[in-house]
């Protein structure tokens, strides 16, 4: 099978996992609740108990034949359509574009509809997760090799440190910390050495102080400051993120470098190690030609973890930093029945650990020419 | 190969290797273990050298040793390896690269473990080439006379002929990667053919495991082969090889013997492997060198106890026996080793002196030597 042919089919398994995932969301969101909250996003309050049962005619929740928004609402026998046909209808809305105005806390209600609440805050989570697992791997490859090849000694035992620290330190804390040291004890001309966070940085001392404009494309700040050439905004919106992103790295840093350690030391102690070293190939050789190469494989199956993890964990680190991203908003979600926030935000995440995952797969065909794809 | 292998077993022949009083030991959670107490032999040029004895005789510790591939835990405690009069024990870990590189090559056991999986063979092979400027002119001179012989044959192609008059230009300055690479491919591609692998070309970018054993181990042999070592330390080659294989390697071994110059070691548990292709033999017991014998000799005369007894433990088709020989006991514990003689638990000999007197390597005929009370010492 060629490589596109494989990837075609992967993505074409895709659709029917969505599908399925939006059942299952479907199912557990809608089916526990009255049938009402399926309005809750698409009501106004001036709407007439007549409008409102016509609208949940239209949405597929109320049967043709419902007598009144009262029997509706009090779900009365031959009012509600089963939960299947529900889903279909709600399917058929959604797909039409139609996802409801937003009831998240903070919006004025019937302004603003979900679709671009999520899109507009989702950018900010894509940053910090991306930016967190770029983090991750440049510092956990270099650490996990050194602690391989300097096993059990000095280097190894402080980078046990670090990863032992890594997964135990609350991420709230430590940003916490890392907040009151860099924002407040370490300044420069009386301002914080770094911003706090948040959507763009107004107040650090080594930002620059008018980020100037910029046109928003991709609702992504690092990738519009490219398009638009803005270099300052570029630079601003990178320094807000050193904070978050380290903060959202220091677990999984802590995990990938015992990961990648675990499997260089294993390479290393391999026949086909001993073996390069019989060649007479150099120490650098060996290591990185002949050990890291085997070691990387079940490194960059973690690594794809990672990312998927970071996309769900960036809740707290959106709450301390103070980030306008869609994991805060789909907790609030969850609270304030804003069930369409949910699906999207669920299905989004499913789209991108898939996507994740199929990277993955191609790579680690790439690198071991025994998995045949 | 009889009259071959006895022009080459002249007593005068030049040592290229030799090893003396080497002592081993490594450390370990249950205790020092004595792998090696005393290896006395040397490798004379061109030939083969049988090294045999049980598993866990410290044959295959001998050979690390030599080329400094023991493992952290190893130390050695006394003795000298000398390649051509320098000691290797005394350099540096750089300098026994160096030495591994291009004096001193290794095939090892298993081909399966010991390449590695998810390298192209042909890689792993030009990557040795590739690794060191020494290389370089030895490439370049091997191109020229190539792309000459081919000249006088039947004449090059315009671009062949441009080809020659740059690396002629050459000689003594730098060769780009490219060009390093493409040579250190050909020249690959020659010791591939020279080991008898098939359709060099495709098997040079296949893997591992689309190779045979027998495959594999060839492109073992090409990766030792390819640096034109001095010697070859070729750890159990055959063992992990099923019967026809194993005769095919043997057989290209000897076949490489007029070939190349390099001294072979050949390691082995098996009599039958060393009846076939070597000169001499090396019999060890338990860390101790016992008897080192030419081929013939040591099979019509056995004199150290241990090595007759192997003998007769080889099921031979053309004398019935009710029952096959075996050597009583096992292998000793070398945490704490039997005193003296460390066979005499097993001997079939022994007397009142073994368990006192370690005994010496005494020549009891001319390069028959045998570490054994009964002949003195």
């Amino acid at each position: 099978m060629k490589l596109y042919e494989y990837v075609l089919r992967r993505l074409a398994l895709l659709v029917f996992v969505l599908l399925a995932l939006a059942a299952l969301i479907f199912y557990i969101t809608r089916g526990l609740l009255p049938p009402a909250y399926a309005l809750t996003q698409y009501v106004t309050p001036r709407m007439t108990s007549a409008e409102r049962l016509i609208l949940a005619q239209n949405l597929g929740v109320a049967t043709s034949s419902c007598p009144s928004y009262a029997a509706f609402a009090t779900s009365a026998k031959g009012c509600i359509v089963p939960l299947w046909g529900q889903f279909f209808g709600w399917l058929k809305t959604v797909l039409s574009g139609n996802w409801g105005y937003t009831v998240l806390p903070g919006y004025v209600a019937g302004t603003e509809t979900t679709w671009n609440v999520f899109w507009v805050r989702f950018p900010y989570t894509a940053e910090l997760a991306i930016g967190g697992t770029i983090l991750t791997i440049a510092i956990a490859i270099p650490l996990g090799i050194v602690s391989a090849t300097h096993a059990n000694k000095a280097p190894d035992h402080a980078s046990r440190v670090v990863a032992i620290s890594g997964y135990s330190i609350p991420q709230f804390w430590f940003g916490y910390i890392l907040q009151v040291v860099f924002v407040l004890y370490v300044a420069l001309n009386g301002r914080g050495l770094l911003p706090v966070g948040g959507p763009l940085p107004t107040s650090c001392a080594i930002c620059f102080a008018n980020p100037g404009s910029v046109v928003t494309r991709t609702g992504f700040p690092v990738i519009d400051a490219i398009l638009s050439g803005n270099f300052p905004y570029f630079w601003d919106s990178i320094v807000g993120l050193i904070l978050p992103t380290v903060t959202l790295a220091l677990t999984t840093i802590g995990a990938l470098t015992r990961i990648l350690r675990s499997s260089m030391v294993d390479a290393l102690h391999q026949d086909y190690i001993l073996l390069a070293r019989s060649k007479g190939l150099r120490d650098r050789v060996v290591v990185y030609r002949h050990a890291l190469r085997n070691a990387l494989l079940p490194a960059i199956t973690i690594a794809g973890l990672i990312l998927a993890f970071l996309l769900g964990g960036v809740v707290v680190i959106e709450y301390v930093f103070d980030f306008p991203g869609v994991g805060q908003a789909a907790v609030l979600a969850s609270t304030s029945f804003d069930l369409n926030f949910l699906e999207l935000y669920v299905l989004v995440t499913a789209v991108i650990i898939v996507l994740t995952n199929l990277v993955v797969d191609v790579l680690y065909a790439k690198l071991d020419p025994r998995i045949r794809y | 190969m009889t009259s071959q292998a006895s022009v080459q077993r002249g007593s005068d022949h030049e040592v290229v290797l030799e090893v003396k009083g080497l002592k081993v030991s490594f450390h370990t959670y249950l205790g020092e273990v004595k792998a090696l107490d005393g290896v006395d032999f040397e490798v004379k040029r061109g030939e083969v050298l049988g090294l045999v004895g049980e598993s866990g005789c410290g044959k295959t510790v001998t050979a690390l040793a030599i080329g400094g591939l023991l493992s952290d835990n190893a130390k050695v405690e006394a003795g000298q390896i000398l390649l051509e009069g320098k000691d290797l024990l005394k350099e540096t870990k750089d300098e026994l690269r160096q030495t591994r590189l291009r004096e001193v090559s290794f095939v090892f056991q298993d081909p399966m473990t010991f390449i590695n999986p998810v390298l192209s063979v042909g890689s792993q092979i030009a990557e040795i080439l590739e690794s060191d400027k020494g290389f370089q002119a030895e490439l370049v001179e091997y191109r020229i006379a190539e792309l000459a012989r081919a000249e006088s044959k039947a004449g090059l192609t315009p671009a062949e002929v441009e080809e020659k008059r740059s690396l002629e230009g050459l000689k003594d300055k730098k060769l780009s990667k490219r060009s390093l690479r493409r040579l250190a491919k050909l020249r690959t591609l020659d010791y591939m053919r020279t080991v008898r692998l098939p359709d060099p070309e495709r098997v040079y970018n296949m893997y591992p495991f689309e190779l045979s054993g027998g495959m594999r181990q060839r492109v073992m042999i090409a990766m030792a082969l390819v640096r034109r070592p001095k010697v070859l330390l070729a750890d159990e080659i055959t063992t992990a090889l099923d019967v026809t294989v194993q005769a095919q390697v043997l057989r290209l071994l000897a076949d490489l013997r007029g070939k190349i110059d390099a001294s072979v070691v050949l390691i082995t548990h098996d009599l039958g492997v060393v009846s076939e292709i070597c000169d001499r033999v090396v019999v060890m017991y338990a860390g101790n060198v016992v008897e080192i014998a030419d081929v013939e000799e040591l099979f019509a005369n056995p004199m150290h106890p241990y090595t007759q007894g192997l003998l007769a433990s080889i099921p031979r088709p053309d004398v019935f026996t009710k029952e096959i020989k075996s050597i009583s006991g096992s292998v000793p514990n070398l945490i704490s080793p039997p005193s003296g003689c460390r066979f005499h638990p097993r001997c079939p000999k022994r007397f009142e002196r073994c368990p006192l007197v370690k005994p010496p390597l005494i020549e009891v005929e001319p390069g028959h030597r045998v570490a054994c009370l009964l002949y003195g010492g």
